[in-house]
């Protein structure tokens, strides 16, 4: 036993963790992502849950796993039917599932970039080694990103940046997802320095998933919020302290409940609050930004899905108490009610 | 360490994709080891600490205490 734990080839790494984790991220908001994976009822699960590669012919180690909902009542308004299979062999396997001919499946959004196919004509599909391969009909419909542009491939648009110290926005190819990404050089310190986005569409007391990638040239932090865009600047239900960004890039996730208002409000902005940490000299580079609400699929597409692998994962130190400067949580507070007249 | 990886998140998948409350132990989703220690309940944090910010999993930090507890 002890030369088997002492076998550093058996030792986890870093990116080996991350990867897992990222991997059960994906798999809970696949299962969130259909009622039919949470049936209800011992009548719901022997109507509509079925296993395909059964019998004395089955394929080892293949478990084809079906839920339909073409059976009344209708559970899930965007989707008739999901096959799931999990393939434990060492090998690539493909099995022919007759029923299956025509429904039009196609792999899971989440599961994008998935050496996962099937054959509409047929019925075949054809999965990894050792994967679980999600498929759907229609495909599930990724859910808007509230944030437009969010991986600043057509430019700056509607990104605005404000600073009154000195700065700059650029756009550059230093990027996670896509060709560009955001690049903000402060020339002078100012007190009120933000990269933001405004006019976001919100839902009051709803769930939202934030994701981003980004990085500083000295490992310099910032702050983030989801606020009112104009007067009052009602806290929306995010703030973050602090962001603990290092040289290399990271992806970022951060869930919050929006709150302080109770109609769907079209004045939202997510700001990136460079302010008390920046300094001259520093280079923010940013990337990739989504803010979905949660509990749907969220919408990565192959390119997302790439820069994920390269990154790791990080929960924002919410509600941090201090910021590196020293600055209380009601100092925060105020930081989010500086005014500004936004271009 | 890769196939190892992929055939622990299969045995996620499982669990997750079925019907009824899926139950989790902490930390499998971040390849949690107990170094073998097959029953750590008196073993301590030594055997059963976690690293939330995901840098290690515990694996290969002794022999488990009892001799012989985990048959291999």
């Amino acid at each position: 036993m002890q030369p088997f734990l002492a076998n550093p080839a058996l030792q986890a790494d870093e990116a080996a963790i991350t990867g897992s984790v990222e991997h059960m991220r994906t798999m809970l908001a696949i299962r969130n992502s259909f009622s039919l994976f949470r049936l209800q009822t011992e009548t719901d699960v022997m109507q509509r849950l079925a296993f395909h590669n059964t019998g004395p012919d089955q394929i080892p180690g293949l478990i084809v796993m079906s839920l339909s909902d073409l059976v009344e009542p209708d559970l899930d308004g965007d989707h008739e039917f999901i096959v799931v299979v999990f393939n434990a062999n060492d090998e690539a396997q493909t099995i022919t599932v007759d029923a299956t001919a025509g429904l039009g499946l196609g792999v899971h959004p989440l599961q994008a970039g998935l050496a996962a196919s099937f054959d509409d004509a047929t019925g075949t599909f054809s999965v990894p080694a050792r994967t679980t391969a999600v498929f759907v009909d229609g495909g599930a419909t990724p859910v808007e990103n509230v944030v437009q542009n969010g991986s600043f491939e057509t430019g700056e648009e509607p990104w605005r940046f404000y600073s009154n110290g000195r700065g700059t926005f650029r756009i550059t190819d230093d990027a996670t997802a896509g060709d560009r990404a955001a690049r903000i050089r402060i020339d002078a310190v100012g007190s009120n320095v933000q990269l933001y986005q405004r006019d976001l569409v919100l839902k009051p007391n709803t769930q939202y998933s934030l994701r981003f990638d980004a990085k500083s040239n000295n490992g310099q932090d910032m702050s983030l919020f989801v606020h009112q865009h104009g007067a009052p600047y009602t806290n929306y239900g995010a703030r973050a302290a602090r962001v603990d960004l290092t040289t290399a890039y990271q992806t970022y996730f951060w869930e919050f409940t929006t709150a302080n208002f109770d109609e769907m409000v079209e004045d939202g902005r997510l700001r990136f609050w460079l302010a008390p940490y920046a300094k001259a000299g520093d280079v923010y580079i940013i990337d990739h930004v989504s803010l979905q609400e949660k509990g749907t699929a969220m919408a990565f597409d192959t390119e997302a899905t790439a820069a994920a692998s390269v990154s790791s994962v990080l929960v924002i130190d919410d509600e941090a108490g201090l910021l590196a400067g020293g600055v209380a949580v009601d100092e925060l507070d105020q930081q989010l009610f500086i005014p500004f007249v936004a271009k | 360490m890769a196939e190892r990886v992929a055939a622990q998140n299969l045995g996620i998948d499982l669990t997750v994709l079925a019907q009824g409350v899926p139950f989790f132990h902490a930390g499998i989703d971040m390849l949690r080891s107990k170094s073998l220690e097959r029953d750590s309940y008196n073993s301590g944090d030594w055997f059963n600490r976690l690293f939330f910010d995901y840098s290690f999993n515990n694996f290969g930090v002794g022999v488990p205490v009892e001799a012989g507890a985990t048959p291999r």
